[in-house]
């Protein structure tokens, strides 16, 4: 069954990429929803408990052979239905949303799925691989815009190849292919440092974590569905999935959890900082994910990595909160800036209930994971009700500085769109219910937080043309790495291959065949004294010859 | 035994067809130059077919036909014959005589016949003498005048070896007492080492004139002038003929009679031998007209015979007529290619008069590339053949630096054959070129097939040639 | 059944009848494809057709020579001609048939000199075919050194201006490397003639050693472009605009790594082991400094080259590892290397030339043409080791016995991977993706809008696409 599901994704994946891009895109955005809809009534079929396990040979080349193994049990069965619940969502709002090149993203939409279960099921790396790969192939071409593709590409082609590096170096010190077999490397294992510092740093690029948030700042040009689907569901999500596949790795470094911790506090810093700054809603958009992104990584490097479950909620809720600003930026008839808006909630009243209910969800997932730990969630709850509280704010509450056409077109989002964000926010409610109270709190603190704004001063930030165009991390890149690269580059040619080889080398050989050839010119003048001259040392080497002795 | 006699036939029917031309050319009114290419044809084929008829007749110790001297006489008669026919349309284009070229070609061909097979020192020594003089009166056809003065400094250089080639005969005939070759050798290994220095005198001179025919380094200063400065017919001869000629008697001269006296020669021949190698190669790119670019090349390939040759063994022989006779094939078809580049009824000798040949002639250009490729002893070609040979016998005989001289001596020629390749293949075309004539084309196609076959079934002529050394050794 | 050894011998002579028959075909017009192409598109998809049989009767559980044919060429000295054929050589042959193929595809309307071309490509595969079937000295030697001539008259007619420089360039390395390898094989011949598996069994005297086996190093050496070695190669490179050229030019050092593999490292003598270090260090230093070149310079051929570069010497150093377990590995990626390059070298030059002939500048040039983008796309991204070909896994396998040979040297190997893939992503997003304006640009009239590849050529290229999936899925697909 699994299969056949899977082929089914697989080929209403086809059927989207082959129709031209913009043909009756409604029909095959629902066609592809229904397919995935129907994956999804069928593992729900099978309970919380499913056990399929799927094993078919696949490469027998020397050194390398690997099953390709499709398995459904309790551990992973959530991740499934989370990402499918993500690929619907994407897909549905895809279908009325206003995309370009709709049946292209389904496609790609699918396939990514397909890509991420096939990483999920994977007991053995290198599948894990293939389809951290694929996946790689399938955002780039997802995003279309230039600078956000090469930035894409570039960082995660480099943490594919890390990756690579990682697992041929346990490949080659006879650690096998199993990912169970993992954590056993710490005991033959050689260069462990490398492996698992390596391993981090391909893991923080595939999500985006600070330092590499870069890869994904320049999507914000991206269509918002696009943006959210890039941001949760596939390429960081990829990374963690990774992440958690390969966990057992991390423990033979003693560099792997401060590490981890740095750069998954440093995250959560970071975005709640670029939620703040930056005027641009999808830039917003953009830290908020690393803000998330950040505290599921800062859960796993205090110990106390989330389980499936919570993790499932966590991620879903981060992406309808994604999707609540999206409808906000629909509504506001595609308005980019933030201070551009303003005292929306006259209009948008019942935008404002919806936000409530994925923000009430949104700290139930959180709530629940209390118990994990404590200070992290606070802390991560205050950081977040700040951040949102803040932007909503400016958004529902502000002043008004939206121009006319805005504001005239000002209105809700038509049912299609909001429908699913609200249905999936609901049963995430439904599902995580139990702290009533701990959320009645947290959400009249927002609500208190919404209201007046401690952060208001912030706003001159928006304001500063520096800051917003700034791009610290790609200039701090583009001048101590590929600047130094290119001027090496350059003074190897003229040194190595044009002064040494061209001028030195094969120069030196022609001019001495040019000696030679003047030389000989020179003793041959065609004269008979010259002729002589030759007669003679024939003759002189014939006398050195024979008085000498010869042989 | 009188029947024995027959021995001489080939050289006797020789002899007639040169005596019966000089009447004819005297007293026939209707003659054309046809009439003595016609003549010779003939009386070569014929000399052909009784030298192989009669290929084991002996005449005493005197006159001796063997596998070995049989060979060389067939090889050199059919490269005379063949050259002879090509070179026919140079004179019929010019309606020019052509008694005086093949009446010169029959008495070479009958002086090397003689040298080849006689055992009479004086006699080869005669014969030999007048095969070089007689490259005198052949350079004075159609001479240009800026070579007249080159071609009387060849006039005396060659009396000046000739002398110096009697001068020894007579020392080592008086030394010795006989003129025969097995008493010579007799005397010689008799006298194991106390030869006299008279002798050694005497075996120096000899030598020295083979090196002066052949062209080896130092005494190679003629040559390229003589190719060069002549017409096509001659340069073609004096490229093809005279060498495997010189080379032949030599082996036959030196193992026969002189061997006892070579040792310490070898030094000599291997210092002459790098000499030619060195300033072939070199000399071949200082060149921008083709004869003398193939006269340095034919420098470099005398020289690669020397060194193969110069331990007188018999791997290293093998080796050596191997290669010669596969060089001698290519450079027969580069001649061939020659005879084919006109403009105008006028030959091209110059690089940039052949520029662009290809476009317009592509078959001589695909054959010229071909024989050359074959020069350089390029795989699949049958000069890998001829360099396999030799650079196995030297290695095979432990001569490891003579080994790396030849193999890398080649890059330097190589460089030189690509100006030519360059020019014929790469370079737009200035002039358009006459048509080819047929014969030509089947000169090619002969030559192009002989070594095809060769090089897929080299076992005829490893076999032949094994034979012919076997006959001397 | 067909006998192997007969195959192996039509895989040779096949395309020197394919030379035979395009030197009679009659060249064609502009926009019509010519006789002689299609002689040519045809023998080398008949030589696929032997191959592919070839492949279904070997065996792959066998090691070594499959078959062996033996013709005995000279009796004095005894010389035998001895040609045998593994799975390893089989597909290296394969792919190169397939490279030229592709190579001729993008040819189709170039009418300038066809004949000359096809004449010297189809001998070409000949002779490479040979010298990969090679099992003993001779043949071996005769097929490394013959396989330079057609590719000398190659240069020679399709050079640009600088060509009398490369040929002196290219004369100069190759055939000294070739009289090296001539010199070595020579002398051990005369030790011993055994096959060249066996070449270890050949005792020579300590410096006896050296000598050889070094001569042996310098002339592989020659085709492979390590410094400086690579100086020819890249003069080639920059100066060839014709697809076929380009690609035959680039199966060059193809016969060196080969070289290498079949006589090192287990049957190289431990005297050269530190030899073989040195050697390694100065392949990994121009691994680098090609890579960096290429990263810096904007010529799309010189970024070919770097890739080509930093590819042939990853094979190169994973074919000296002392083992002989990554040959295969090397194989199945040799294998999708060579076609991926040869592809995009076909749409390469399709793109320069309509760049050339409509005067447009080459930036952003993909965006008209909707086929060659994605094709481009797929192949550079293919090429960089995305999980699209055989490149992918088998690349893996052989960075894991680099990386576990030594760490440090692996590094920088990976270093130089990722900077010749980064050089290519460069490119493509420089053909594909001009920079983002502001203000939408005025349209571009349809006459200085770069053409399309036709949808036969871009058949031709789903159908590689699909043969490097297969070849990532399956690589030994062709066998069942």
């Amino acid at each position: 069954m699994l299969v056949n599901l899977l082929v089914l994704i697989l080929g209403a994946g086809l059927i989207s990429e082959l129709v031209p891009k913009n043909r009756l895109p409604v029909l095959w955005s629902l066609f592809s929803s229904a397919a995935v809809l129907y994956f999804i009534y069928k593992l729900s079929q099978l309970g919380m408990s499913p056990d399929i396990y799927v094993n078919y040979p696949w490469l027998k080349i020397p050194n390398l052979s690997i099953n390709l193994e499709i398995g459904i049990n309790s551990l992973n069965v959530c991740l499934v239905f989370v990402l499918l619940i993500l690929a619907l969502l994407s897909l549905m709002q895809n279908t009325f949303g206003t995309e370009t090149a709709k049946n292209s993203l389904n496609g790609l939409i699918l396939f990514n799925l397909l890509s991420a279960l096939m990483l999920v099921f994977a007991n053995n790396y290198i599948q894990m691989l293939v389809a951290v790969g694929a996946c790689d192939v399938l955002v780039f071409s997802t995003i279309n815009n230039v600078n956000a593709k090469k930035k894409y590409i570039y960082a995660n082609f480099l943490a594919d190849i890390g990756l690579v590096s990682i697992f041929a170096v346990i490949l080659g010190h006879g650690g096998g292919l199993e990912l169970k077999d993992l954590g056993d490397y710490s005991q033959f294992g050689h260069h462990k440092d490398f492996v698992a510092i390596l391993l981090l740093l391909c893991i923080f690029i595939k999500s985006g974590l600070f330092l590499f948030h870069g890869t994904y700042t320049d999507i914000a040009s991206l269509g918002f569905n696009r943006l959210n689907f890039v941001l949760f569901a596939a390429t960081p999500l990829i990374g963690y999935l990774v992440f958690l596949k390969t966990e057992a790795l991390l423990s033979i470094s003693s560099y792997s959890y401060p590490l981890l911790k740095m750069f998954s506090l440093a995250s959560v810093a970071w975005g709640v900082f670029g939620v703040l700054a930056i005027d641009h809603i999808k830039q917003k958009s953009v830290y908020f994910a690393l803000m998330f992104w950040g505290a599921v990584y800062a859960f796993a490097a205090f110990g106390c990595r989330l389980e499936i479950l919570d993790f499932a909620g966590f991620l879903l809720s981060a992406f309808l909160f994604g999707q609540v600003l999206m409808l906000f930026y629909t509504a506001a008839s595609n308005e980019t800036n933030i201070s551009e808006m303003g005292g929306f909630i006259k209009n948008l009243k019942f935008m404002f209930v919806l936000l409530l209910v994925v923000l009430a969800a949104y700290f139930d997932v959180l709530l629940s994971l209390q118990t994990k730990n404590i200070w992290l969630t606070w802390a991560y709850i205050l950081l977040f009700s700040l951040a949102s509280a803040h932007v909503l704010s400016q958004i529902l509450l502000g002043e008004s500085r939206a121009d006319e056409r805005v504001q005239a077109m000002l209105k809700n989002p038509s049912p299609a769109l909001w429908g699913p964000v609200a249905v999936a926010a609901a049963m995430l409610c439904w599902h995580f219910r139990e702290q009533f109270l701990w959320l009645a709190a947290v959400s009249a603190c927002w609500l208190m937080l919404f209201i007046f704004r401690p952060l208001r001063r912030l706003d001159k930030w928006y304001e500063n043309e520096d800051l917003q165009e700034a791009d610290y991390f790609s200039t701090a890149y583009e001048l101590l790495i590929i600047t130094p690269v290119k001027v090496i580059g350059r003074l190897l040619w003229l040194a190595v291959d044009f002064v040494f080889i061209e001028r030195t080398i094969i120069n030196s050989v022609q001019n001495a065949l040019t000696f030679l050839i003047f030389l000989l010119r020179r003793l041959h003048s065609g004269t008979t004294l010259r002729s002589l001259l030759f007669v003679l040392f024939g003759f002189a080497v014939i006398y050195a010859v024979w008085r000498f002795g010869g042989r | 035994m009188l029947v024995n006699y027959i021995a001489l036939l080939p050289e006797l029917f020789l002899l007639t067809g040169i005596l019966l031309m000089v009447p004819v050319y005297f007293f026939r009114s209707a003659n054309t130059p046809k009439t003595f290419y016609t003549m010779s044809k003939w009386i070569i084929l014929t000399s052909v077919v009784l030298t192989a008829v009669f290929y084991d007749r002996s005449i005493g110790r005197v006159w001796i036909n063997n596998d070995y001297t049989t060979l060389f006489k067939i090889i050199i008669y059919l490269f005379s014959l063949a050259w002879g026919g090509l070179s026919l349309k140079r004179f019929q284009n010019r309606d020019d005589r052509s008694f005086s070229f093949y009446f010169i070609l029959l008495l070479c061909l009958l002086g090397f016949s003689l040298a080849l097979s006689s055992r009479l020192l004086w006699l080869s020594a005669g014969a030999l003498t007048f095969c070089l003089l007689l490259n005198y009166p052949l350079l004075k056809i159609d001479e240009e005048e800026e070579y007249i003065s080159r071609h009387r400094q060849y006039l005396f250089f060659a009396l000046m070896f000739s002398l110096l080639l009697w001068v020894g005969v007579w020392l080592l005939q008086r030394g010795t007492g006989s003129a025969d070759y097995s008493e010579i050798r007799g005397f010689l290994l008799a006298a194991e080492e106390n030869v006299p220095g008279k002798l050694q005198l005497a075996f120096v001179l000899i030598m020295v004139f083979f090196l002066f025919a052949l062209g080896v380094a130092p005494f190679h200063f003629w040559f390229a002038d003589a190719v060069s400065g002549t017409i096509l017919p001659v340069a073609g001869y004096l490229s093809i003929v005279p060498g495997v000629a010189y080379f032949a008697v030599l082996l036959n001269l030196v193992l026969n009679a002189l061997d006892p006296l070579y040792p310490w020669f070898e030094t000599v021949m291997l210092i002459f031998g790098i000499s030619s190698v060195f300033i072939g190669a070199v000399g071949a790119n200082s060149e921008d007209d083709l004869r003398r670019i193939f006269a340095y090349a034919e420098l470099y390939y005398i020289g690669v015979l020397l060194l193969s040759a110069s331990n007188m063994q018999g791997q290293s022989l093998l080796g050596s007529l191997i290669y010669l006779l596969v060089y001698v094939l290519a450079l027969f078809g580069i001649y061939t290619v020659f005879s084919g580049c006109r403009y105008k009824g006028e030959y091209l000798y110059r690089l940039d008069e052949v520029r662009g040949l290809s476009t317009r002639r592509p078959l001589l250009a695909a054959a010229l590339l071909f024989f050359m490729i074959s020069l350089i002893g390029t795989p699949p070609l049958l000069g890998f053949l001829g360099k396999l040979s030799v650079i196995n016998s030297l290695v095979a005989g432990g001569s490891y630096g003579l080994m790396a001289v030849v193999a890398f001596s080649v890059l330097v020629l190589v460089a030189a054959y690509l100006k030519i390749i360059t020019a014929v293949y790469f370079e737009p075309r200035n002039i358009s070129f006459d048509r080819v004539d047929k014969g030509v084309y089947i000169y090619m196609a002969i030559n192009i097939l002989l070594i095809i076959a060769t090089i897929l079934n080299p076992r005829y002529l490893m076999h032949d040639v094994e034979m012919m050394l076997a006959a001397i050794i | 059944m067909e006998n192997l050894g007969s195959l192996i011998n039509a895989v040779i002579l096949i395309p020197l009848f394919g030379v035979l028959f395009a030197s009679l075909s009659r060249e064609g017009g502009r926009e019509r494809v010519s006789n002689v192409l299609c002689v040519g598109i045809f023998t080398v998809l008949s030589n696929l057709v032997v191959l592919w049989r070839a492949a279904l009767l070997i065996d792959l559980d066998k090691d070594g020579w499959q078959v062996v044919e033996k013709f005995t060429w000279i009796k004095n000295p005894k010389i035998e001609l001895v040609f045998g054929i593994d799975i390893f050589s089989l597909m290296l042959i394969a792919a190169v048939h397939l490279a030229v193929l592709l190579g001729m595809v993008g040819i189709r309307h170039n009418t300038y000199r066809q004949k000359a071309l096809i004449v010297c490509a189809l001998l070409f595969l000949s002779m490479i075919s040979g010298y990969f079937l090679a099992s003993d000295f001779f043949s071996f030697y005769i097929f490394f050194e013959a396989m330079l001539l057609p590719l000398f008259m190659l240069i020679g007619i399709f050079g640009d201006i600088k060509k009398q420089q490369i040929l002196y360039r290219f004369f100069l390395y190759n055939l000294l490397g070739a009289v090296f390898l001539f010199v070595a094989l020579i002398v051990l011949y005369n030790y011993q003639n055994v096959s060249i598996r066996e070449v270890s069994r050949i005792v020579l005297s300590g410096h006896g050693e050296a000598l050889v086996w070094g001569s042996i190093f310098i002339a592989f050496l020659s085709r492979i472009p390590v410094w400086p070695f690579h100086y020819w190669i890249s003069s080639v490179n920059v100066n060839i605009s014709n697809p076929l050229v380009f690609i035959i030019a680039n199966i060059i050092p193809l016969s060196g790594v080969y070289g290498l593999i079949r006589f090192f490292p287990v049957n190289a003598p431990e005297v050269l082991d530190p030899y073989l270090l040195i050697l390694e260090v100065v392949s990994i230093i121009t691994m680098l400094m090609i890579a960096l070149i290429g990263f810096t310079k904007k010529d799309i051929q010189y970024k070919i080259f770097s890739y080509m570069t930093v590819y042939y010497i990853l094979y190169l150093l994973g074919a000296l590892l002392p083992t002989d377990a990554l040959l295969m590995n090397i194989g199945f990626s040799l294998f999708s290397y060579l076609i991926i390059v040869a592809a995009l070298e076909v749409l390469v030059a399709h793109l320069d030339n309509e760049c050339q002939s409509k005067e447009i500048g080459e930036c952003g040039v993909l965006c008209a043409v909707p086929r060659t983008s994605l094709m481009f796309s797929f192949l550079i991204l293919a090429a960089i080791g995305m999980p699209l070909s055989s490149v992918f896994l088998n690349n893996m396998v052989i960075f894991s016995g680099l990386l576990k040979f030594n760490i440090k040297m692996a590094v920088c190997i990976l270093l130089a991977v990722m900077l010749a893939s980064v050089s290519l992503l460069q490119q493509l997003f420089y053909l594909k993706y001009p920079p983002e304006t502001d203000e939408p640009l005025p349209p571009v009239p349809e006459e200085c809008r770069a053409a399309d590849i036709s949808l036969r050529v871009f058949a031709v290229m789903l159908l590689t696409a699909a043969l490097l999936v297969l070849s990532f899925i399956n690589p030994l697909w062709f066998i069942g």
